[in-house]
């Protein structure tokens, strides 16, 4: 029979073999760690838990642990200041931020994955389609035709101010 | 390297993109296909301006909650509503303000209850419509969209009376008309006057 998860350490394995030890209260953020350590009934001696993210490299793991640790710690999680904390840690490169949003997506870390898809989010605001392309490295994969034929379609169907250049 | 983000799981998009306003999901979707078809899926609001359109993008847009009729459609509001309450997605609010077509007859609003629109509108808005609803339309929009549950009907030259407000209001949980208050304060549970 396991321990509890919160109870017992995690131990945290970079794919470049980089290592955390995580209390097991702060593994309970990632629902992925949660779900593992459920199932697993070999280390439930000495209370530690082993588990490694094949996709993510220690320089991504250290942030994404970071932030754990944060927002586990309940005497500092309290409204604005972890508002602010949260926004000077997600003040990264966006090569870093995708790193960050695929560990959150992978690790299940709900509170992590919130605050990098609406970085993301924040990021293409008011952007057209030629700069999202150039900022997050997409291929155009509609002919010149196909994106004129959708733009024309969209005018009729949702309006705003595409619409005014076909009245 | 610069990561290709396109590579990114579909989901994790999808995430992404419910924290942006519709209104920036024209820029989004002309991105690549990808994008398209999450954009699709995400939508719940059509402002039609052309007829031609409603039938391909409502085949590809399957959770569109409210449709809006712009005034000067171009195309035939009988043909529109038919796509539209045929097209089985389940649209609950239907907006023809200051629409200037009219219906060819009341059998055309009891046509389109016929189809999906019938079991799913909640919300119908014909204020400041160019044409003259009368009783019996207030009966038969009744009859044909059992799960209505406001009509807005606000123009002062509608030929509706007291009578057909009564017929509608024992139906409706809540019925915008700024003219038979009478009857609305007497019948309506839930009263909202426009404020125009």
């Amino acid at each position: 029979m396991a321990s509890p998860s919160h109870t017992r350490t995690v131990t945290l394995k970079s794919c470049d073999d980089v290592e955390f030890v995580l209390d097991g209260s702060v593994a309970t953020l990632s629902q992925t760690l949660v779900s593992a350590m459920a199932e697993d009934s070999s280390s439930s001696d000495d209370g530690t838990f082993t588990w490694c993210v094949s996709n993510i490299t220690g320089e991504v793991l250290a942030k994404v642990v970071e932030f754990c640790n944060k927002h586990a710690d309940i005497s500092s999680s309290r409204g604005e200041d972890l508002k602010e904390w949260d926004k000077a840690f997600i003040s990264v490169e966006l090569d870093l931020l995708y790193d960050l949003i695929l560990a959150a997506d992978n690790l299940n870390i709900e509170s992590l994955l919130d605050l990098t898809a609406q970085r993301v989010a924040d990021e293409i605001k008011g952007k057209m389609p030629h700069e999202i392309r150039m900022l997050f490295n997409i291929e155009k994969d509609f002919t010149d035709e196909e994106e004129r034929e959708i733009r024309r379609e969209h005018a009729w169907a949702y309006g705003g101010e595409s619409l005014k250049s076909f009245l | 390297m610069i990561p290709e983000w396109d590579s990114l799981p579909e989901d994790v998009w999808d995430y992404i993109f419910q924290r942006v306003n519709e209104d920036d999901f024209d820029a989004i979707s002309r991105t690549c296909k990808l994008f398209l078809s999450i954009t699709d899926r995400l939508r719940t609001t059509l402002t039609i301006s052309n007829e031609n359109v409603a039938v391909g993008i409502l085949r590809r847009c399957r959770n569109i909650k409210r449709v809006n009729v712009h005034p000067n459609m171009q195309g035939d509001l009988d043909c529109l509503i038919r796509v539209i309450s045929t097209s089985g997605v389940a649209i609950e609010a239907l907006d023809l303000s200051d629409q200037k077509q009219s219906f060819a007859s009341s059998s055309s609003i009891g046509e389109a209850g016929e189809g999906t629109l019938g079991r799913t509108l909640k919300i119908l808005i014909c204020s400041s419509i160019h044409w003259t609803l009368m009783d019996r339309d207030l009966v038969t929009i009744s009859e044909a969209f059992p799960a209505l549950k406001e009509l807005e009907i606000a123009y002062e030259v509608q030929d509706v009376t007291d009578a057909g407000i009564a017929a509608l209001a024992s139906k409706f949980e809540r019925l915008l008309s700024p003219l038979s208050l009478r009857s609305l304060v007497e019948l309506c549970v839930h009263l909202r006057v426009p404020s125009a």
